[in-house]
Order: C-alpha cells, then structure tokens, then sequence
C-alpha cells in the first residue's frame, strides 16, 4: 500500500467518523429531554440527572447553601446547591442566589435521599 | 450538541498530539486534570467523552514518533523501538513510522467492521478465558526463555530481575506504576538504545522521505494479530498493550520486523478503542481513559458506543495524516544535527524529564532500569525478556500470590 492510498483512506475515516457522529449526535439531543421529576425514584440514587421545573420554595442556610423547590406537572422535589457549587457557578456568571420563588430553571445533579426524602445535589444550573 | 462534540474532539486531537510527542506524559495523567477543567465549564457530558477518546487514540498513534525517531518509549512502544531504530539507522525511519500508522489505521477500520460481531463475541470470551490467563502468560514467559538459543542462562537471569524489579514497583506506596512507566520504560529500552548507539558512534544516514508500497499482505497478517492480540487487552484486567505486544512477537517470532512495527501499530491503537467497547459489552473499565468515560456518563447504551466510534474514526483519520507530516519534520532536523550530539541531548532530556515528572525515586528506577536494560544487548538476547517486569507480577498476580 502507496502513503497516498493511506491518505485517502484516512480522509475516508474522517467523513464516515463526522457522518456518524452527525447522525448519532441528534439522536442523542431528541433524547436528551430533562427527566420528568415524577419520573425520579429511589432506583436513581446516584444517577445524574437534568430537570426543569419551577421553584416553588427557596431557602439559603446560615452558610450559604441554598434549598430549592422544584415542580413540575409530574411533581416536586427537594434541590440542594451547596455555596461551594454556588461559588462555582458564579465564576461562570450563574448568580443562584438571584433565583426567585416562581421562576423557571433548569438543574443538573446527582440523585441522593436526605431525611427519607429524593433530592438532587446540584453541580450545574441554568436559569 | 454536534459542534460541541467535534470542537471538543479536535481539542482532544491537539492535547492528544502534545502528548504523545512529549516523552513521559501519559495519556491517563492529562485523564485526571483536563475532564476536571472542563466539568468546571460546563461542558456536556457526551462531548467531555469524546474529548478523552480522541486524546487517547490520537496519542496511540503519534507516540511512536518520539519512540523511533528519539529511542523514548512508553509501555506500549518500547519493543518498537529496536526495529524502529534499527530502521532509522537504515535511513529508514519514515517507513518504520509509516507501518505503525498502518497498523493503528487499519485496526481501526477492521474495529469498527466487526463491531456488531464483537458485541456479541467479547462476553462471551471473557468468561471462557478468565480463568486461563495466567497459563497464557506463564506460557508466553517460557517460550520467551526457551527460544533463546545461545544465552539461555542470561534470558533467564534478565527475566528473573526485571521480574523482581517489577515486584518492587507493584503497588509501591512512592508512586503508582502507571507513573513510573515512564522512567522504567525510558530505563530498560530507551537509554540502552541511546548509549549503545554512542558507544557504536552510530551515524545516521540521510533519512529516505519516499515510503515504499506495503504488501496487502503484511498488512494483514499483522493486523490480524494485533487485533487478535487487543481481544485479550480489552477484556482482562492488568493485560495492557505491552503485554499483548510481546504475545506477538512470541508467536509471530518476530520474522519480519515491518510485519511486527505494523502490529505493535495496531495494538497500540486497538487496546484504546477495545476499552470502549469493553464498557459496553462487559461493563468494565480497562483503561485510565475509559475509567474516566464511565464515570462521566451516566449511562453507556448502543448510541455512546456509535458516539465514541466515530470520535476515534475522526481521530484516527486527522491524526494518521498529521503523525506522517511531524515524522518528516523530525526527519529533517535528526537529518540536520550530529546524531552523537541528538543523542547527547535526548538522554539529557529524559534524565531532566524524569526528574521533574517522578522526583528522586523516579531517577532511582531509571538508573537501575538502564542499567538492567543494557544487559540485554550486551549478551546479544533479545530485549522482550525486560518484559519480565510486567509479566512476573501479573502471573504472581493472577495466582494471587501478590494483590
């Protein structure tokens, strides 16, 4: 095999791998939909998972971490954003704290339970 | 989310390609610190994976270039680098790099060909050859000593302490042996290579720029073994690429040293695009790269696998075309510089490089490392004995005598 063959057979690669990844990246945005929070059970424990809804509570604790509400039309469930997450996202210009009772976000975090109760520790919100 | 996912390959192919030209910079230490970086910037999950796989693919394809053309090797490279440099010293480094890029590139392809077949296959010989393993090795380890025709003493001696250097290292509390890979490496094949050159006041020629055509069937033949070879890599904890690199040349016997360049190429290659699917099919991580992957994603179905397997077809596409032109940028300047004085400066470099990188200890297993690598061409026996230093401990391991 000629170096000019190999070439076009790389070239080859390339187009197939962008033509794949074209294919199979939409396919993965339609099923990148936020999880309906009603959706959410104790077999999620641990699972990372993207949901939207709207706060129907909030709280900032002595130290700086924030308890939300969230709800959907499916339910409600408990977020927590810890002030070290908090401070992160400020860095990237996310002000958590601004968020107000009957705004919309949209939060990704891991599944925990707190006090018998599914919650989601937040590492990353969208407002 | 398509954009995403390719900016962040094209960015895993650039840091992929810096550390693989870089000597000592493994692809499972940028693992541990860039996904971090970019988690912090909310980049998505499915891009941070493909980021990390075109790093990994990437750097198994340039990483020859230090190994053939500067005699520094990693793990997976070190036995390239006798015929690699032998080619070198033949004018013929072009072509040495040449075959390996063929070998990863083909590989490739046949992965992606039989990946349907290998999802359906690979569970399946994971739990019939699990329990066999040691036997494998025990058996790769004595053929390796037994083919020694004339210093079948020495081989056995060379086995023995880099076996025992092995031990030592296994689990030490100084640093991991993932770190010190790179000071062993650099010790037992590398540094021999260099001082022997001098010692030799090797010359080398005017490198030739034209590559000649490749028989089809080298090609195949050495892909077949080094996909054959992945399989075992894929699926068995502690086999890694330089393992499966001396079952090929024991069982091919190393005739014909393109035929071995070009399967060293593969394995190379194929042991980073093995783990991926090794995720899928057996839920298990076998490599730093894929350890992180998993742990990025939530979950791994059919649609992370296509996802990943076409960031490696990208990777590998772009990369195999690069690693060709930086070859003959090196080519030009080794062609230009007094190879004693390269030489010189190379073993400077991996002596600072690995004080920086391990520290003190680092510089202690090189030293003994370098001086058990020079066993090996002094008694002229072949130097894939040195891989005692991995094979002792994984069969000790496997027995369950060392945890």
């Amino acid at each position: 095999m000629r170096e000019r063959t190999l070439r076009k057979i790389a070239i080859i690669c390339f187009l197939a791998g962008i033509l794949m990844l074209f294919l199979v990246s939409r396919k993965l945005e339609m099923e990148s939909e936020p999880e309906r929070i009603g959706d959410i059970t104790v077999e999620d424990i641990n699972n990372q998972v993207r949901i939207c809804g709207k706060v129907t509570n909030k709280f900032v604790s002595g130290k700086g971490h924030i308890f939300l509400r969230l709800e959907d039309e499916t339910g409600s469930i408990r977020a927590a954003i810890f002030n070290d997450t908090a401070g992160n996202l400020r860095r990237y210009g996310i002000n958590v704290y601004d968020v107000l009772e009957g705004d919309e976000v949209c939060l990704r975090g891991k599944v925990s339970e707190w006090k018998k109760e599914l919650e989601i520790v937040a590492n990353w919100v969208e407002s | 989310m398509f954009f995403e996912i390719l900016s962040l390959t094209l960015l895993g192919i650039a840091v992929g390609i810096f550390t693989g030209l870089i000597p000592g910079i493994h692809v499972n230490n940028v693992c541990v610190v860039i996904p971090e970086i970019l988690i912090l910037y909310g980049v998505p999950a499915h891009a941070l994976a493909s980021f990390i796989i075109s790093m990994a693919v990437t750097h198994t394809i340039v990483d020859f270039i230090p190994s053939i053309f500067l005699g520094a090797p990693e793990g997976a490279t070190a036995l390239s680098v006798l015929p690699g440099h032998r080619m070198l010293l033949q004018g013929k480094g072009m072509e040495a790099l040449y075959l390996t890029i063929l070998g990863g590139v083909w590989v490739t392809i046949t992965f992606v060909l039989l990946s349907p077949l290998l999802i359906l296959i690979l569970p399946l010989f994971y739990g019939v050859i699990k329990p066999y393993i040691f036997l494998i090795l025990l058996a790769i380890l004595l053929t390796m000593i037994a083919t020694e025709k004339k210093n079948r003493g020495w081989a056995f001696l060379v086995v023995l302490l880099s076996g025992v250097l092995g031990l030592l290292l296994w689990d030490n509390p100084a640093a991991s042996l993932t770190v010190l890979f790179f000071p062993l490496f650099t010790g037992l094949f590398g540094l021999p290579t260099l001082l022997i050159s001098l010692r030799e006041k090797s010359v080398i020629p005017p490198q030739e720029s034209w590559i000649g055509v490749v028989d089809k069937n080298l090609i195949g033949s050495g892909v077949i073994k080094s996909f054959l070879s992945s399989l075992l890599v894929g699926t068995l904890p502690g086999v890694g690429a330089s393992q499966a690199t001396v079952m090929v040349q024991e069982i091919t016997g190393k005739r014909d040293k393109r035929e071995f360049l070009i399967s060293v190429g593969g394995i190379n290659t194929a042991v980073a695009i093995f783990s991926i699917l090794s995720i899928y099919t057996i839920k298990r991580t076998r490599s730093g790269a894929a350890v992180v992957i998993s742990r990025v994603l939530d979950g791994f179905g059919l649609n992370e696998l296509v996802l990943l397997v076409s960031v490696a077809l990208i990777a590998v596409g772009i990369s195999s075309i690069l690693a060709l032109r930086i070859g003959r940028a090196f080519m030009e300047v080794i062609g230009r510089v007094s190879y004693p004085k390269i030489s010189v400066s190379i073993i400077g470099l991996l002596v600072f490089l690995v004080g920086f990188i391990t520290g003190p200890f680092g510089l202690l297993v090189l030293f003994t490392a370098t001086s058990l690598g020079l066993i090996a061409p002094l008694t002229r026996i072949k130097r894939s004995h040195l891989m005692g230093v991995l094979l002792v401990p994984l069969i000790l391991f496997y027995l369950g005598v060392v945890i």
